[in-house]
């Protein structure tokens, strides 16, 4: 399990550069929640809410001020990356600055797959060339000598699933993973993302502004409000029905 | 502007090369009995107070300006680029400490700096190659500072620092490619400044030491003959000129394209 306990995240914002003076931005006032293998745990809230904040401390990259991320019932700051990255991974809303323009995808794929042979897991699928890897998101192996920009949307976005689960991690973080994305080929990643799970038994976190898709997607919904879990019933079910949109 | 610039840096590139073939003299070859020659069929630049051949200490000259031009800004970027990556990167303490460092070299008068060290450390044209790249580094690290905080910012370098890439993978790999653009512009522009501050350090008889021919060092001993003999001063003065333009149409030409 993958579970963040009363987590707090305070950022100091600098005012000016003259001025000296700066204020805090409470992202995050204590904040629990359990991601589960096998499952998608959907988590939902209006923008700037602290969604993005929340996944980025999942993976372990950015440290809390209060509170602990637990990884298999062991702080996760106490893994070393290389252990930490074989369990968890993160695929962010934007996938265009979500690879290096420069380098080219198959450098890209190369580099987590050197990164796999280093790894010590008794890995379940067969994953030695990019086309293998590629072959899980159906993505054609052509856009290997390509560059980043010279990918669609959606061709992109496959091909960071693609190294996200080239470890085989158990917990995969998705951070609006498809707000970004034409409704057409939203509907297609998210069609993939279950296959993955089912194929792998991944545990899921899948965040979004879109409570209707993280309704129907999600084993588990759970809110979110101005850096808080909201645990009121009614509120989600209000929230379901009423055709506004929370951002 | 980059066709000028290019051009004109790789027709240098090869005079420096085959100096040995272009130069109708050898460069210390003395005849005094052909002292102070105008431009003439035989010395087509003239001669020099030892009679010396004019046009092929020029072309040997190149090999200097060029060689301290690129040596120094390559050290230069060296530091810059490192210094910059760092600082950007990791923030905090070492950015300050970097950066109040970078501040002070900043506010020092550099030839000042550079006329301090030569005199101290002797001249020769090693030690203006070290000195002038040691010294003009600040600016460029600070280009590469602010260009690496704000690449880090990105998503592709959590990403990396999520699959715990090294941090040598990560400065040299994911973000150095990203900040590069300026620092090619900058770098460029900076072979025409080494070598103007070559030819002045020479010219001040601290960097290239006779008989070893630099323009700047050329230009010194044709001051004192300079009513008698203008051909002294006025070729080598044209050939760091051109030269230094040339850099400045490069690196202009590149601000303006990888914008
Ligand atoms: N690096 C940061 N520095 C300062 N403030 C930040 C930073 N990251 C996020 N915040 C602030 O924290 C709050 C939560 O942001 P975020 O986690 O991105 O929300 P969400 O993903 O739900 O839209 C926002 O007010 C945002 O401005
Ligand atoms: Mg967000």
């Amino acid at each position: 399990m993958l579970e963040a306990r009363e987590i707090k995240k305070v950022y100091t914002v600098e005012r000016g550069i003259f001025s000296g003076s700066s204020f805090k931005v409470y992202a995050l006032e204590g904040v629990s929640i359990k991601v589960e293998k096998e499952r998608i745990t959907g988590l939902v809230g209006p923008s700037g809410c602290g969604k993005s904040t929340l996944a980025r401390i999942l993976t372990g990259v950015e440290k809390p001020t209060e509170g602990m991320v637990l990884l298999d019932e062991k702080n996760i700051l106490n893994y070393s990356p290389i252990e930490r990255a074989s369990k968890v991974s993160i695929v962010f809303q934007d996938p265009y600055s979500s690879l290096n323009p420069k380098l080219s995808i198959e450098y890209q794929i190369k580099e987590v797959l050197t990164l796999r042979k280093k790894i010590k897991k008794n890995f379940r699928f067969k994953i030695e060339k990019p086309e293998e890897l590629l072959d899980f998101v159906k993505v054609s192996s052509r856009v290997l000598s390509s560059k980043p920009y010279q990918l669609s949307g959606g061709e992109l976005q496959r091909v960071i699933i693609a190294r996200a689960i080239a470890l085989e991690p158990d917990y995969l973080l998705l951070d609006e993973p498809t707000s970004s994305l034409d409704v057409s080929i939203q509907s297609q990643i998210i069609y993939l993302l279950q296959e993955l799970k089912n194929l792998t038994g991944m545990g899921m976190l899948f965040i979004s502004h879109d409570i209707n898709l993280v309704d129907c997607i999600s084993d588990k919904v759970v809110l979110m409000k101005d850096g808080r879990i909201v645990e009121d019933e009614d509120y989600f079910k209000k929230l379901l029905n009423s055709t506004i949109s929370l951002t | 502007m980059i066709k000028t610039g290019a051009g004109i840096i790789v027709f240098l590139v090869l005079v420096a090369i085959l100096a040995p073939y272009i130069a109708p003299y050898k460069p210390y070859e003395q005849n005094l009995r052909e002292r102070l020659q105008p431009p003439s069929k035989r010395h087509i630049l003239g001669t020099d107070e030892l009679g010396r051949d004019v046009f092929s200490r020029l072309v040997y000259g190149t090999r200097v300006s060029l060689s301290v031009g690129i040596v120094a800004v390559g050290i230069s970027v060296l530091i810059g680029v490192t210094v910059g990556l760092v600082s950007g990167y990791f923030g905090g303490a070492v950015d300050a400490i970097l950066m109040r460092f970078v501040d002070v070299m900043l506010s020092i008068p550099v030839f000042f700096l550079l006329l301090m060290v030569i005199a101290y450390i002797g001249p020769s044209i090693y030690n203006v190659m070290i000195v002038i790249g040691v010294t003009s580094w600040p600016s460029l690290a600070r280009i590469v500072r602010a260009e690496t905080l704000s690449v880090s910012k990105r998503n592709f370098v959590f990403s990396a620092k999520a699959f715990g890439f090294s941090k040598l993978r990560i400065l040299f790999i994911h973000i150095l490619p990203n900040v590069i653009a300026p620092v090619i512009v900058s770098a460029t522009l900076g072979v025409g400044g080494a070598i103007l501050v070559e030819s002045a350090l020479s010219f001040l008889g601290l960097g290239v030491q006779p008989p070893t021919p630099s323009w700047g060092n050329m230009l010194t001993s044709g001051k004192d003959y300079l009513g008698i003999a203008w051909w002294l001063s006025v070729f080598p003065g044209v050939a760091i000129l051109i030269t230094v333009l040339a850099w400045n149409l490069l690196g202009e030409g590149l601000r303006r394209c990888l914008k």
